[in-house]
């Protein structure tokens, strides 16, 4: 059994969001629908010379983070969905929400703890990023990855990319400490703040999550 | 023969077909001249079916009766600008009409269900005289493609052919839920929050009535 | 009891089916829209081989002004039966540096709902409240529309025109679309007007391009100089005045920055914020105030001076002016660089600390900064376009190159200097298109253009025919024709008398949107006799016409070969059949022209037959070595018959049905294969032998001729060299109590300028901000996504505060291209249109000052409740009843 994965380096990525509307646009996603967001993390704050009138920056920093769905190994979503709409593939360890069966009870959701799971309200559902599984099956890439504009996305079976990138580090801000393995190797940005000691924000709109 | 269905399919189609060109068609006098005056829309196929859609009947004989009382260019102007502002659009109408505003990626016109309803037509023999210009799923090209459909049924009935009819049937139903029955109560309610008379209102009204009654396949009082 | 209530039980009456069924024509009759076809359906559809359910791949244009020419990525559509359904980008082949895929960004990968979209003009429609002469002309902008025929619209047009013309001539139309018609963006209603005798434009400079043409023109003797992609992987610090890339320039533009960087390029970005390109690439940030790099760069020359960093021996032998000892003959000595940087003359040294009071950089950095790039051996020295948008914007670029020569080197691998950023971007011509909008050079050019230099007038000769020539700057456009004058008392002849009674919007244009002062512009649109819009959307420009045609677009109109940057041509396929009732440019213009006598060969110069042919015929690639070029693509004469056109078959690369299927091609290029150009290489091996195109066949940093041509137009004065100068109205030193902040404008990648606004997946991943600093944020008690009000003198906007650590203090900024969406009962406009704030501040050589325009941000305490713009609040006028 393989476990594919995603690489992303936040040390590169400039927010641009082709990886997030290629993705919206490609699979006519509605409006409050996302499978893959960006988040922005900044900190930082200024001191103000009083001689000078001029304010130094002290510590600002600000990246971005993309996230779709880790496909994690130990899937929340999965463990907690009453009505067993979620499975995880054993060739390839993506992880799948069935519409047909989804209740929408909000339970994936909230128990994820990356948010993947995205209510298409007008179906009622919950839906989520697949990692394109059929075009992975053909050998293409994920939408997302193939589009990048910085090449900061990368795809293939987790123990691959892990070699080619080394083991990254999911614990970073603004995610949250590791609780299901997540199929992802982060590279965390050269201002990166490790989880729990974060002392900045997301500064993205909720209406853009 | 069940001269109940016969009649219910019967009036239909007649209704549909009426809706859909009142959608579809911009205003004109010749059009709106029979209407005006009294008593046209309360002998509607269908009246009494719902209490809604004498509520949509009583507005449109509002309207009537305003309507009777002038000149029908003058009638044709005015509906002919809440036509165009509601249905049509400078840029973006306040109600659009069309199946896939709704059920694709907003607010996009032409999509899969654009292809989908094409090919509902192209299977009974008729196509959009604007086709590849304009989208095919606007709501009263689709009310009056229901309308041949529930007449064909009724010929099919009449004929004594039932395994036609009732694919027919099947069909109609198919495609009011898919291509209607999801987005008609949001356009409805866009109709009503953006008329600025009761003409309009009440036709989406009916037309909403309407839909729901044939995807239930109810039968008439 | 009623009728209707006795028939209940026995079903519906007859009668009501005959009343009913008449209007009908009987029932179940084919009535509206639905005809009869062949149950196979129809046969001429616009190209799909294949039977319902099979479609086929074209190639899509994505050709909007992505922010001046700097990129253009492939995109394909499958299209069902005339449906485009699904949209990719080129993911296929190599991905290297050299050779990069040309990967759409968010707003290419959003074309098909841009092209599909609802917000479409659909029909010719006019103004329910119009009438000859404009009716109630307070209207536009929020009446009714009514749809008409197009008969019945060229006959107003017609009529209209034919009144302007009649009373006053074609002096008497604005036309905000570029007057000689370019070659990627050609509308042909521009010929018609130059036929008639020439419109008046606003085209005089730009608006893009900033102070920079005239500055590098004279002070290097070129133009677009810049170092390619390759190229900028040679140098060691990157020293970036306004960078953002990644939202200006699209495509690989930030990953080559970042290719640079891993190739061991330092990346130092200087800029009012630290951008989205900066949180990607930037190894250092250095926050500034919005137009105060002059300052900056003079302060960090005083370093370089005074501790002899400085390059001597470059200077010497390159340059005129830097010091009292190389001062052109004639020319008084103390009008040197030096001397004015150390203040020698003026008293006032430009020492880091005077730097530093202006620009907001501290000393220490400025200091530091200088000993860097100076100990720096190369250095590839840019700056944004936007830097000298500033009120004499000319100081900057003159500072700017002068810290280039005095860190030395220009002319040698790894040291470029430029505001292009890359060769390939703008001005470097790997692979070009044929030119289909005037390969026969027949199109009419405009008899009201001045003589010009470069995008400017030229005040050597614009007095010879005064009175034959009409041309307005951009931002003060809209106030003039209001006035009824516009220029400048000192002018030769004085002010130039403008009276407009007609405008035309069209010409890919969204001037009252794009332009400074917008309130004025819907002014000026509400008080003229006539408004012509053509747009295929319906965007803020033609929502305040009295009447619109819509046009057809890239994806609808005849197919040609097309280029705007210079590492890619790209076949434009049909997409989709013309959207509802759209013409093409042509057929609009031919109509008019119709209507008005003008004969339709100066209108329509080339046959569509014709344009793809040149397109194709015209297309060349750079072969082997910098500036030799070879046609592209293969030609037969059994094609050149099909066209039926005139020409001759030549050899290429490509065959025309390779480069169909293909869609596109991109120039090849590896490490040394000769196609780069060292800018100024010539020059620094043979100083004597190969000087630069400048008067005294040096680097000008005591530029005479600049200063001179600028200060002729009597928008700014500027001196010789680089000076920096406050300005009373705008910029830093400007601010009052009433505003306190200054405003700056980058760009977006929700928009292409204006283009792909109304798109919801974009609306959704950039909301349209207010950026503000967290210490000018909690000054006002302003939270992250509070409702604020932004106000200048001349309008106000309704926004939502991005409260960001990462933006400097003191400065506010807003992106461009919103459609200004003025609520009528407050005048805020709720969409945020940057334009609204901006002052109509003309400067130098016609450029505008969009930076610096002093503010004031409130928190929102009204009535008015702003939705996220991704809910696209319709907002539709009602009519008035």
């Amino acid at each position: 059994m393989a476990q594919y994965g995603f690489y992303f380096d936040s040390d590169k990525c400039t927010g641009c969001k082709s990886c997030q509307v290629a993705c919206k646009e490609t699979f006519g996603l509605p409006v409050d629908t996302l499978w893959r967001k960006v988040y922005n993390y900044q900190g930082g704050s200024w001191k103000l010379d009083e001689a000078t009138g001029v304010y130094e920056p002290d510590g600002v920093f600000g990246y971005f983070v993309s996230m779709a769905c880790n496909h994690c190994e130990m899937p929340a979503c999965y463990a907690v969905c009453p009505v067993a709409a979620i499975s995880k593939d054993e060739d390839t360890g993506i992880v799948t929400i069935d519409e047909e069966l989804c209740i929408g009870c909000v339970s994936c959701r909230t128990a994820c703890p990356y948010d993947a799971p995205s209510l298409w309200e007008e179906k009622g559902i919950f839906t989520k990023c697949d990692m394109c599984a059929a075009l992975v099956e053909d050998g293409d890439m994920p939408i997302c990855v193939a589009g990048c504009n910085m090449r900061a996305l990368d795809f293939g079976e987790l123990v691959d990319l892990q070699g080619k990138y080394g083991k990254g580090d999911v614990e970073t801000e603004p995610l949250p400490l590791d609780s299901t393995t997540p199929s992802l190797v982060l590279n965390p940005h050269r201002d990166a703040q490790k989880t729990g000691t974060g002392t900045g924000s997301v500064v993205s709109f909720p209406e853009e999550l | 023969m069940d001269d109940q269905r016969t009649q219910f399919l019967e009036g239909t189609a007649i209704a549909l077909a009426v809706f859909g060109i009142l959608l579809y068609e911009e205003p004109s006098a010749e059009r709106l001249g029979s209407l005006a005056g009294e008593g046209f829309f309360s002998e509607m196929p269908l009246a009494g079916a719902t209490p809604r859609i004498d509520e949509g009947i009583g507005l449109l004989e509002e309207w009537a009766a305003q309507a009777g009382a002038k000149a029908p260019q003058e009638t044709a102007a005015g509906l002919s600008a809440e036509w165009f502002r509601l249905f049509v659009g400078a840029g973006e109408p306040a109600a659009p009409p069309w199946a896939s505003y709704y059920l694709e990626r907003d607010p996009v016109l032409f999509s899969k269900s654009t292809l989908g309803v094409r090919q509902h037509y192209a299977a009974h023999g008729l196509e959009l005289e604007r086709k590849y210009h304009e989208p095919d799923d606007h709501l009263g090209l689709m009310l009056q493609f229901l309308s041949v459909v529930a007449a064909k049924e009724n010929e099919a009935l009449c004929a004594g052919a039932g395994e036609g009819a009732a694919a027919l049937k099947d069909e109609r139903q198919g495609f009011v839920s898919t291509y209607i029955l999801p987005w008609v109560g949001t356009w409805q309610q866009r109709v009503d929050a953006s008329s600025t008379g009761p003409f309009y209102r009440g036709l989406a009204i009916l037309v909403s009535e309407m839909v729901a009654l044939i995807a239930a396949d109810a039968e008439m009082p | 009891m009623n009728q209707r209530e006795t028939e209940k039980g026995s079903g519906i009456s007859r009668r009501s089916f005959v009343k009913w069924s008449v209007l009908v024509g009987g029932t179940a009759a084919l009535s509206s829209g639905l005809v009869g076809c062949g149950l196979q359906g129809s046969k001429d559809d616009p190209g799909t081989p294949g039977g319902q359910g099979e479609g086929v791949w074209k190639t899509a244009a994505c050709m909007n002004n992505c922010s001046c020419g700097s990129s253009r990525c492939l995109l394909k559509a499958y299209v069902v039966d005339g449906v485009p359904v699904r949209l990719i980008t080129d993911h296929t082949g190599e991905d290297t540096p050299e050779n990069p895929q040309k990967r759409a960004c968010a707003r290419g990968r959003a074309q098909i709902s841009n092209m599909l979209s609802a917000d479409r003009v659909k029909y010719p429609m006019k103004r329910k409240n119009w009438a000859p002469g404009g009716g109630d002309k307070s209207l536009r902008g929020k009446d009714e529309w009514v749809r008409i025929s197009w008969d019945e619209a060229y006959d107003i047009i017609g009529s209209e025109m034919q009144k302007v013309l009649d009373e006053c001539g074609t002096r008497g139309i604005l036309s905000t679309g570029y007057a000689d018609i370019g070659v990627t963006y050609f509308d042909q209603f521009e010929c018609l007007l130059n036929a008639l005798g020439g419109a008046f434009h606003n085209d005089w400079a730009t608006v893009s391009l900033g102070s920079w043409p005239l500055v590098e023109l004279f002070m290097t003797g070129g133009f677009l100089a810049a170092p390619d992609s390759l190229a900028i992987q040679e140098s060691e610090l990157h020293l970036m005045f306004g960078n953002n890339w990644m939202a200006n320039k699209g495509g690989n533009t930030a990953w080559q920055l970042h290719n640079a960087k891993a190739a061991g390029g330092k990346i130092v970005i200087i800029d009012p914020w630290l951008n989205q390109t900066a949180q990607g690439v930037a190894d250092e940030w250095i926050p500034i105030r919005p137009g105060t790099d002059t300052a900056l760069v003079l302060g960090m020359a005083y370093h370089m001076i005074t501790n002899n960093l400085h390059d001597q021996a470059y200077l010497d032998t390159y340059c005129i002016g830097f010091d009292a000892d190389h001062m052109p003959e004639g020319m008084p000595a103390e009008g040197n660089f030096k001397d004015y940087v150390l203040g020698t003359h003026d008293k006032e040294p430009k020492t880091p600390e005077w730097a530093a009071r202006i620009c907001g950089v501290p000393t220490a950095r400025i200091e530091s900064l200088a000993a860097e790039v100076a100990a720096c051996k190369k250095v590839n020295f840019f700056a944004g376009q936007s830097t000298t948008k500033i009120p004499a914007g000319e100081m900057f670029g003159q500072v700017f190159y002068t810290l280039a020569f005095m860190s030395g080197g220009i002319g040698t691998p790894g040291n470029y200097v430029s505001w292009v950023g890359l060769h390939e971007g703008m001005g470097g011509t790997f692979v070009t298109a044929g030119n289909a909008s005037n390969a026969k050079g027949l199109n009419p050019v405009n008899p009201l253009r001045p003589p010009g230099v470069v995008t400017s007038p030229n005040p050597a000769e614009w007095a010879d025919n005064w009175d034959d020539w009409d041309q307005m700057e951009y931002s003060e456009s809209w106030r003039s024709a209001l006035d009824g004058e516009y220029g400048r008392d000192m002018w030769p002849k004085g002010k130039k008398p403008v009276d407009i009674r007609m405008i035309y919007t069209g010409g890919y244009q969204n001037a009252l949107n794009s332009v400074p002062n917008a309130n004025a512009a819907i002014e000026l649109w509400r008080s003229v006799d006539f408004v012509l819009g053509v747009n295929p959307f319906f965007c803020a420009s033609v929502r305040y016409a009295d009447l619109v045609l819509p046009v057809q677009t890239w994806w609808e109109k005849f197919e040609v070969l097309w280029s705007n940057n210079g590492d890619s041509v790209y076949w434009a396929d049909k997409v989709i059949a013309p959207y509802f009732e759209s013409h093409t440019e042509s057929e609009i213009a031919l109509a008019i022209a119709d209507k008005l006598g003008v004969d339709p060969g100066l209108v329509d110069t080339m046959t569509e037959e014709e344009r793809r042919f040149a397109s194709l015929q015209g297309a060349q690639y750079m072969k082997e070595s910098y500036g030799n070029y070879a046609p592209l693509i293969t030609i037969t004469q059994e094609e050149i018959d099909e066209l039926g056109v005139e020409g001759e078959p030549q050899e290429g690369l490509m065959t025309i049905a390779e480069i169909k299927e293909q869609g596109f091609y991109k120039v090849q290029r590896s490490k040394g294969d000769g196609l780069s150009n060292l800018p100024f290489a010539a020059f620094y091996n043979d100083p004597e032998g190969a000087p630069v195109a400048t008067t005294t066949g040096k680097f000008e940093i005591f530029c005479p001729t600049l200063s001179l041509i600028v200060n002729s137009y009597g928008f700014s004065e500027i001196a010789p060299i680089g000076m920096w100068q406050a300005n009373p109205e705008q910029g830093q030193g400007a601010q009052t109590e009433e505003y306190p902040l200054l405003l700056w404008t980058p760009h977006s990648l929700r928009r292409a300028h204006t283009v792909l606004d109304s798109v919801t997946s974009l609306r959704e991943a950039f909301p349209q901000e207010c950026f503000m600093s967290m210490v000018d944020a909690e000054a006002r008690g302003i939270k992250n996504g509070d409702t604020v009000l932004m106000s200048s003198p001349y309008g106000q906007v309704l926004r939502p505060a991005k409260v960001m650590p990462t933006v400097v203090p003191g400065a506010v900024a807003l992106q461009d291209g919103a459609w200004t969406n003025i609520d009528e009962g407050t005048g805020i406009d709720l969409a945020g249109n940057p334009n609204i704030l901006q002052a109509p501040k003309a400067s130098g050589q016609g450029s505008q000052s969009w930076t610096g325009t002093i503010c004031q941000v409130e928190k929102y305490t009204g009535s008015i409740k702003l939705e996220p713009d991704k809910k696209r609040a319709l907002v539709l006028p009602k009519g008035i009843e």
